[in-house]
């Protein structure tokens, strides 16, 4: 008997799966659940024992656990009870209706905040899937040649993005694992300009002239995957005289006609069949492009086989399994098997690397790269400008809710009082700040909605036709990113004023005279010196940019910039070409309205085609330095208005006769001079230097010395200039320089004369200040993006100031009242209640100054030249501030001072 | 109009009001003893409140005995309208059995 009721005692079910009952089953449902079950349990161990009674007892348990018998959300255990949630829902809704203005401050300005942010993450999006849509893009490598002295490493300036002609075959037939090659190299290689023209069956011309043309490997098409509308990949530039146009190109020339097998002139001397149609080329192609010359019309002559030529993007497709490093690495042996004469007689080593297409746009920035490409730098910097806008928001609503608690604090005493936990109170207003924080998400889609197209035209690029055809619509991880804002945000923000409100205690609170001082204070005062600090470096930011883009574009360039109007000389032409546009620039210059005219291979704003080697006469080859060619006639100095400052200015009589000539007479830039190590200008002047013009080393005569003008832009130094005179060129481009009285007038005087000159061909011309100014787009561009942002953070951080000042004012009113009786002057008031803001904005001062003079001065060490980091830069911005500050408070605490004292007073 | 009432329904109908003091463990294991099946307290327990739900079943919490540990029992028997249910029941299936065609 002792020994079974031993055994009884010690089989009991198990406790685990017994407390795991307690826990989840209702507890009216409890009592009968578990004593059915421990009964069962007992009669069992005697039927099939112990092992198998404990084994059903918690298959038992577990199969209890179903929604009927689990107990219901229960105010004691969980935060919120479906009626209490209802609850909650209707006070937050009061209290969002009951204060407007803190609503709408705290609603707009965490929606400004998203909005910003969703905008900022669409173009790092876009700018970080560049080349994506090509099938094979992962294999597909561009590769690039850098030009290296011993011991120098390889750097974007020493690198360019094109390569010789010869590299491509010869890869492919050394490696087995290159798949294919294909070359594409630009038009103006060839040709000047082009002009394209298609006759139709009637007769009738139809004439373009085309710039954005390649001339292109048939495996261009097949390497990369733009989609084709008409004709195949494989086969549109697989014959001589074959091109391929873009939908819109060919609904340019064709309208609604087939555009196969019809055929463009280019130049009115080379007839092209039209082999295929792609789709216009997407905005996120590193390469852009609308006409495509099969590369089989260069025809021989051209030397595909060249080794010193760097003017070909050189694309290979490696076999899937290929390794790029591996194959990057047999390339020293590549080089020196075919370039080692070449090296060694221009003196340079050669080296080539694979660069991933997929990576080109944000981290190319190469010599002659296809178009202006964007910066990894810069993504980091939206990035870290999306997240302070954002920040400002989230402290906003910090800041704005433990102020505003105090008028709830009432509330909370009564929920307490009728028996709220804590945790059900931090629930509650997790909820409220989840409830603004998604109103915010929907008036953001609003914003967004409404500033998409503004955004398109401030960053420049077509990132879709509308919103919602966005890819990243599809993609989980943005929805995924989008929830986890709303999330993480409420949470973020809705904790701690959650956590300060649930704390007050009710007896206090409810007694009525609940003082207005808590903890909060100081939290909130970091709040809003850390939100200072982050305007501040924005505005120091914005300003720099802003100076810094004015400078460039009002400094002197050395040239009169502002009355030159550029023609481009004529696209169709014979031998007779030199004459003519002597005998054009006679005709022209008759004219009263016109000063000068010159015909030069380039123009300031471009960087000069050719380069080439210089030394001393007398020493040493070793010695030479590196210097840009620049033809000019001998208006050129007057036309542009530069100086020689030492010298003179060529004339007629020094043009050099021909390419083979053994002497000429030349002027060269201070730069030059100085890179030669000449102690002065004068010291230069009648000094042979040695050069190539042709084949035979030239020996030069310094007669004149150019004043030193941006050939570039101020990002680049100036660059060293060897100008000439030769008899034998063509020219690129005429230079007129005018007077802008009748500009309508003078330019179409300039119509005639060159359609008279040159009968068949179109004029093309532009300004040569929007010229030059096109080199800053992409600063240009940044500076607006920047602005904007700046502006959007700016202004979500005044919302938060504003309802800031408004709350603690409100605490004050009764303190102001008293100053007042006691014969305060509303000045003093005022000063007194914006000291503290005042305060704030210096303690932030200090971080925020040393941040940002760190940040611009990164940024300016990109500009060649630049602004002066002055003081006014760092005092500017933060009286700036102060103003906004001042302002934006100043609406309350004019107010707050001016109100009659016995009104305040009489609250008691 | 017979309610539909499943065949373990129709079972645990009947063991209640065979059984004397019918609650979750008496029931299952009549049940058990009766129709040589094993059943769990659950799926007991879910039948019964289904049955009470449906009115052929009523309950009350019995008295705290010592024997569970003071936990109470949830005890049922039978409405009228559950035995008029199991009658009719009863009759229909004489009358389905009647129909069979007899070879004999």
């Amino acid at each position: 008997m002792a020994e079974e009721r031993e055994h009884k005692r010690d089989v009991t079910p198990p406790q685990w799966a017994n407390r795991f009952l307690e826990w989840y089953c209702a507890p009216n449902l409890l009592d009968e659940v578990q004593g059915d079950l421990h009964e069962a349990f007992y009669i069992r161990v005697k039927q099939y024992g112990a092992r198998k009674a404990k084994w059903l007892f918690v298959k038992e348990v577990l199969l209890f656990c179903k929604p009927s018998s689990v107990k219901k959300p229960d105010s004691t255990h969980l935060l919120i009870t479906p009626d209490m949630f209802q609850n909650y829902f209707k006070i937050a809704f009061r209290n969002l209706t009951k204060s407007k203005v803190f609503s709408a401050i705290n609603v707009f300005g965490l929606a400004v905040g998203l909005a910003a942010s969703f905008l900022i993450t669409q173009y790092i999006h876009f700018e970080s899937n560049y080349d994506q849509f090509h099938e094979k893009v992962d294999r597909i490598y561009r590769v690039t040649l850098s030009s290296v002295q011993p011991g120098e490493v390889v750097t974007p300036q020493n690198t360019s993005a094109v390569n010789h002609p010869a590299v491509g075959p010869a890869l492919q037939e050394d490696f087995p694992q290159v798949e294919a090659f294909a070359r594409a190299v630009t038009q103006t290689l060839f040709i000047n300009a082009s002009s394209i023209t298609y006759v139709d069956e009637t007769g009738q011309a139809t004439t373009f002239n085309e710039d954005r043309m390649y001339i292109a490997d048939s495996a261009f098409l097949t390497i990369f995957s733009f989609p084709f509308v008409a004709g195949s990949a494989e086969t549109a530039l697989a014959e001589p005289q074959t091109v391929a146009i873009s939908e819109s190109t060919a609904k340019k020339y064709f309208g609604s006609a087939d555009p196969l097998g019809k055929v463009l002139e280019i130049n009115g001397e080379l007839p092209l069949t039209v082999r295929g149609v792609f789709k216009d080329i997407p905005e996120d192609s590193h390469i852009q492009f609308d006409i495509l010359i099969s590369f089989l019309t260069l025809g021989e002559k051209w030397g595909y086989d060249t080794w010193i030529w760097p003017e070909f993007y050189t694309y290979v497709l490696l076999a899937p399994e290929a390794d790029p490093e591996q194959l990057e690495a047999q390339f020293p042996a590549f080089i020196d098997q075919y370039m080692t004469d070449i090296m060694a007689e221009h003196k340079f080593q050669a080296e080539m690397h694979l660069q991933p297409v997929g990576d080109i746009h944000l981290t190319s920035h190469y010599n002659n790269e296809a178009e202006a490409n964007s910066s990894e730098q810069l993504m980091t910097f939206l990035t870290i400008l999306a997240a302070f806008i954002l920040f400002l928001a989230w402290i906003n609503y910090v800041n704005l809710s433990t102020v505003k608690s105090l008028d709830r604090a009432r509330e909370v005493g009564l929920r307490k009082v009728v028996g709220a936990a804590r945790l059900q109170l931090i629930g509650q207003f997790l909820l409220e700040s989840m409830l603004i924080n998604v109103l915010a998400l929907l008036l953001s889609v609003g914003i967004v909605w409404l500033a998409w197209p503004f955004f398109q035209q401030i960053t420049g690029k077509e990132i879709s036709e509308s919103l919602w055809a966005l890819s990243v619509w599809q993609e989980l991880w943005f929805w995924g990113l989008i929830v986890g804002v709303i999330v993480v945000g409420a949470l973020l923000v809705g904790f701690y004023p959650a956590w300060m409100l649930s704390s007050f205690r009710p007896a206090k609170v409810l007694k009525g005279n609940f003082h207005h001082s808590f903890t909060g204070v100081s939290l909130r005062k970091v709040l809003v010196s850390f939100q200072f600090v982050l305007t501040i470096i924005l505005i120091i930011g914005t300003i720099t940019v802003y100076k810094q883009l004015s400078f460039m574009r009002n400094q002197d360039l050395g040239y009169a910039k502002d009355q030159l109007l550029v023609v481009k000389s004529p696209a169709i032409y014979d031998s007779t070409i030199t004459q003519q546009i002597t005998s054009f620039k006679t005709e022209l210059a008759r004219h009263s309205a016109i000063h000068q005219v010159t015909a030069s291979t380039e123009i300031p704003g471009e960087t000069i085609f050719a380069r080439n080697h210089i030394w001393k006469k007398g020493k040493e080859k070793n010695t030479d330095v590196g210097f840009f060619y620049l033809d000019i006639d001998p208006d050129f100095i007057n036309t542009f208005e530069m100086t020689v400052i030492a010298g003179r200015n060529l004339r007629e009589e020094d043009k050099v006769p021909s390419f083979d000539a053994k002497y000429a007479k030349i002027m060269i830039n201070e730069a030059l001079v100085k890179k030669l190590g000449y102690s002065s200008n004068e010291d230069a002047l009648h000094e042979r230097l040695i050069f190539r013009l042709g084949l035979p080393e030239v020996e030069g005569e310094v007669i004149g010395v150019v004043k030193n003008y941006h050939q570039r832009s101020l990002q680049q130094a100036y660059d060293p200039i060897l100008f000439i005179y030769p008899g034998w060129n063509r020219w690129q481009y005429i230079t007129v320089n005018l007077s802008t009285d009748k500009l309508p007038q003078t330019i179409a005087t300039v119509e005639e004369e060159f359609q008279q000159a040159f009968p068949g061909n179109a004029l093309e011309y532009f300004f040569l200040d929007d010229y030059f100014n096109r080199q800053y787009e992409a600063d240009q561009r940044f500076g607006s993006i920047f602005s904007v942002f700046t502006t959007l953070a700016i202004v979500v951080a005044c919302l938060g100031l504003f309802g800031l000042s408004a709350f603690t004012l409100k605490q004050r009113t009764k303190e102001i009242g008293i100053r007042k009786v006691l014969g305060a002057s509303v000045a003093r008031i005022l000063a007194l209640l914006s000291q503290d803001f005042v305060k704030l904005i210096f303690i932030a001062s200090l971080v925020a100054l040393p941040i940002a003079y760190f940040a611009i001065q990164h940024w300016l060490s990109n500009y060649a030249f630049h602004i002066e980091i002055s003081v006014w830069l760092f005092l500017l911005p933060l009286l700036l501030m102060l103003a906004i500050a001042l302002v934006t408070i100043s609406i309350h605490t004019f107010k707050a001072a001016l109100a009659n004292p016995a009104k305040s007073l009489r609250q008691e | 109009m017979i309610p539909n009432l499943g065949q373990l329904e129709e079972s645990v109908l009947l063991l209640v009001m065979i059984v004397e003091e019918a609650y979750g463990v008496s029931v299952a294991q009549a049940y058990e003893e009766k129709t040589d099946n094993t059943i769990s307290i659950p799926a007991i327990h879910t039948v019964l409140k289904r049955l009470e739900k449906k009115g052929m079943l009523r309950s009350w919490m019995g008295k705290a005995t010592a024997e569970r540990g003071g936990r109470r029992k949830r005890l049922f028997e039978a409405t009228p309208y559950g035995y008029q249910v199991i009658s009719q029941l009863r009759e229909n299936r004489i009358k389905l059995w009647s129909l069979i065609p007899k070879f004999n």
